[in-house]
């Protein structure tokens, strides 16, 4: 396969060809090419919501997020945030929330009829929780006030690129300053803080939990998106209920997985994750949930990503390179809805020979063309059309996306500050990262999604429109991890 | 038409090597550029799948830029001479195994700067004298069961798992000996050192009985520790390591199993005999609270360690 990404590297020389950072948005149509920029899905999305109150709600169930980033200003909904990482009952992002405040204002606040009964007991407490903390004037001091979320920046790299991926808005030069480098440095500078996700109109909400692998901190995550009326839920990680951790999990017995997993479940737990299944599966009827289908590089599908069906609003996202094949990480099954753009990762065994020519770990050497035959000969390869396998397959691009500024996050900084005395920017680079996964491949869905809906392509909530929303993304085709189809694009919502 | 698409034309921004460089479309805009940083090191992320537990992996991240910050060396004395025995140096934490560091009087120090904030954490009362006594019968069940065959490599875990070990904690995370991870075993150490003052402030606080009080048919496996049962230290640490450490690296694929192991020490004190499940759970949900508080406190050291996983 000849591309244009990896001609000019030399092999063992670890020297790449720059590549600019929104590539995956001209994969993905939003954007039509990378000198203009011009896009007229955001044409449409801007007229239709620009920078007014109906912008589309993605409930990213993450990490927290650093929302002081320059391109994350205003895509972050901080008042309508959650954390559930230490309360119960969730921390908001701000306990004197307005918008918060009026989605439980009044006392008719039953669980929706189309919800499972069983989920009333913590959707009421839920409602109840909400009720207290913004309706309590700032001087009480009770369980809110005492317990603190744990958001801090710092520990916030993955909700960051996330958030990044899906809505993050570029900053015009002046928006955003930049310091000089060097005390002659000859520039005031005209630089903007150049980046955007997807849907640069929408909100990502963040609504953030800890990993105890216990069901009620994640059904309390579905309810709060229901009840902040998220167009999208997004989510990254895996729910690891005690079946999906095992291999034959779906057979075995409460005693069995106990055992298994060496701790005493208790019957509510059981439980709970019964009642988290049925949950997703009816709320994805109305609101479309995009989970990542996970980086095994296996035939194991994630939970709850495993959970997609036609009938359901479940969307599995496997991750496609550049090169428009499937990501050496992304799950070889044939239940992934749909493939997004994401980085590649190396891989030499019997399933996969992707190796990244270009690396200083490279050595060409050890890929002489007898053993690459040998490869395909006494490994049973595939015949692939070409003599050998293919070892030039392997893309280099990762995503790009929003970093914790500084020394935190995933990209570090040698600079202890990141904003000087005169709020500016010491180290912008640090302000970015490369990210990939199936993490990145889902941000990139659920941005796309918000995007349908900031443009009036596609509606949610309703019955049925998130089933019918995923049928319209995948466009009806197979899943196919060959050709690493469906793909995700923008041509659905084009007319 | 819409704002961005201008904006993006004026400047792009390219992922070059390891770094990212802003450039202008007109270059009297640009910046002086910084050297690029070094490159190539390994971490979990770069691992081939399923070298771990890829059912829980959240993120493939790359994690390539390397310039990392330098400044970050301030605690190069805390990990101390390994093997060392057990009490030779009063400034010293020590775990079961060898490791040990200097007392970590900084995060101590900062600690109580935070009083107000933990001092008096939501932490529901210990059940009634009558609610223990009923729970007395699962332990029964449990001290029972515990002699059986099965349970020989619970025993052991007991055993060991009297003082702090951190084989538990390493173990789930790939790295059992802790090689190579100096701060992230330093980092579990020094949560271990700062659990062990606050649970025992809450512990006073309800001088809550051991179930073999409550119960005298109960003989616990072990000793009774010479002080109150709730919440359960050995749950406190345990789940503090691991929500912090789900903090510090929240990609790694082994948090689940962490966690898991976490539940499972605590609960090992429950088949011993020594607490009721009430204390776990209480010491679990201490653990939780205490989560923003230990991102201030450790923050520092919380870096470090992730710097060893990123």
């Amino acid at each position: 396969m000849t591309n244009d990404i990896i001609d000019g590297s030399a092999p063992g020389s670890g020297v790449y060809k720059p590549f600019k950072a929104l590539w995956h948005l001209r994969d993905i149509g939003v954007l039509e090419d990378l000198e203009t920029y011009n896009s007229p899905a955001w044409d449409t999305a801007h007229a239709r919501v620009g920078d007014g109150d109906n912008r589309t709600r993605v409930a990213m169930i993450d990490t927290s997020v650093t929302a002081r980033h320059p391109n994350l200003e205003g895509a972050i909904a901080e008042d309508l945030g959650m954390d559930f990482f230490c309360s119960r009952l969730g921390i908001p992002g701000k306990t004197d929330s307005a918008r918060l405040k009026k989605l439980v204002k009044g006392d008719s606040h039953a669980l929706p009829g189309h919800l499972p009964s069983g989920a009333k007991d913590l959707w009421d407490a839920l409602i109840g929780s909400v009720k207290d903390i913004v309706e309590s004037s700032p001087d009480e001091t009770g369980y809110a006030s005492k317990v603190q979320a744990a958001t801090r920046p710092s520990f916030s790299a993955h909700g960051t690129a996330m958030a990044g991926l899906i809505g993050a808005r570029p900053r015009s030069a002046g928006d955003s300053k930049i310091a000089k480098l060097t005390p002659d440095a000859a520039f005031e500078t005209n630089l903007g803080f150049s980046y955007a996700g997807v849907d640069p109109f929408c909100e990502v909400v963040p609504i953030s939990t800890n990993f105890d692998p216990e069901p009620e901190q994640l059904i309390l995550t579905i309810l709060y998106s229901v009840l902040i009326e998220a167009h999208v839920i997004v989510l990254a990680r895996d729910f690891p209920t005690p079946k999906s951790l095992l291999l034959d999990g779906d057979e075995a017995s409460q005693e069995e997985l106990s055992e298994a997993l060496g701790v005493g479940l208790r019957d509510e737990e059981v439980e709970g994750w019964a009642l988290l299944e049925d949950l997703l599966l009816k709320v994805s009827d109305r609101i479309p949930i995009v989970c990542a289908a996970g980086n095994g590089g296996d035939d194991n599908v994630l939970y709850p990503a495993s959970l997609a069906k036609a009938d359901n609003g479940i969307l599995s996202v496997g991750a496609r390179t550049a090169l428009k094949r499937p990501a050496s990480y992304t799950p070889v099954s044939d239940r992934i809805t749909i493939y997004a753009p994401s980085g590649d990762g190396e891989r030499l065994d019997r399933g996969m020979q992707r190796v990244d020519t270009a690396s200083v770990n490279y050595r060409p050497e050890d890929h002489s063309g007898s053993y690459r035959k040998d490869l395909q000969t006494h490994m049973g390869l595939p015949d692939t059309g070409a003599a050998v396998p293919s070892l030039s397959a392997f893309s280099p691009l990762d995503l790009v996306s929003t970093d914790v500024p500084g020394r935190a996050g995933y990209n570090s900084s040698a600079f202890s500050k990141v904003f000087g005395d005169g709020q500016e920017i010491l180290d912008y680079r640090s302000c970015f990262c490369r990210f990939s996964g199936t993490s990145g491949a889902v941000a990139v869905v659920a941005g796309l999604i918000s995007l349908a809906v900031s443009a009036g392509k596609a509606k949610t909530g309703g019955t049925g429109e998130g089933k019918a929303l995923k049928a319209k993304l995948s466009k009806g085709l197979a899943s196919d991890y060959e050709t690493a189809m469906p793909a995700l694009d923008w041509s659905p919502f084009e007319t | 038409m819409n704002p961005f698409s201008q904006m993006l034309s004026q400047t792009t921004l390219l992922a070059v090597g390891e770094t990212f460089e802003l450039v202008a479309k007109n270059p009297a805009a640009q910046p002086i550029p910084v050297p690029l940083a070094p490159q190539v090191q390994t971490s979990f992320a770069d691992l081939p799948p399923g070298s771990g537990s890829a059912s829980s992996m959240l993120n493939r991240n790359r994690n390539r830029n390397r310039n990392r910050n330098r400044n970050r060396n301030r605690n190069r004395n805390r990990n101390r001479n390994r093997n060392r025995n057990f009490g030779d140096d009063a400034g010293a934490v020590f775990a079961q195994g060898g490791d040990d560091i200097l007392l970590p009087w900084r995060e101590i120090g900062l600690l109580h700067q935070h009083l107000k904030e933990w001092v008096d954490l939501p932490v529901d009362p210990p059940p009634s004298i009558a609610d223990l006594r009923h729970y007395t019968g699962e332990l029964l069940v449990k001290q029972k069961k515990l002699q059986t065959t099965e349970e020989a490599g619970r025993r052991e875990e007991i055993l060991r798992e009297r003082s702090l070990e951190l084989s538990g904690y390493l173990g789930p995370l790939g790295v059992e000996d802790g090689g190579g991870y100096p701060n992230t075993t330093a980092l579990f150490l020094i949560i271990a050192r700062l659990c062990e003052e606050i649970g025992l402030r809450y512990k006073d606080r309800y001088d809550a009985l051991r179930p073999s009080i409550v119960n005298p048919r109960l003989e616990p496996f072990i000793a009774n520790p010479a002080h109150a049962a709730y919440p359960s230290n050995h749950s406190f640490q345990s789940h503090a390591i691991a929500y912090v450490f789900s903090r510090v690296a929240p990609e790694h694929p082994g948090i689940v199993d962490l966690f898991l192991s976490a539940r499972r020490i605590a609960e090992n004190r429950e088949w011993a005999g020594v607490h009721y499940p009430a204390d776990t759970a209480a010491g679990r949900k201490l653990a939780r609270l205490m989560t923003p508080i230990f991102e201030v406190v450790l923050e520092e050291q919380m870096l470090l360690a992730r710097a060893e996983w990123t």
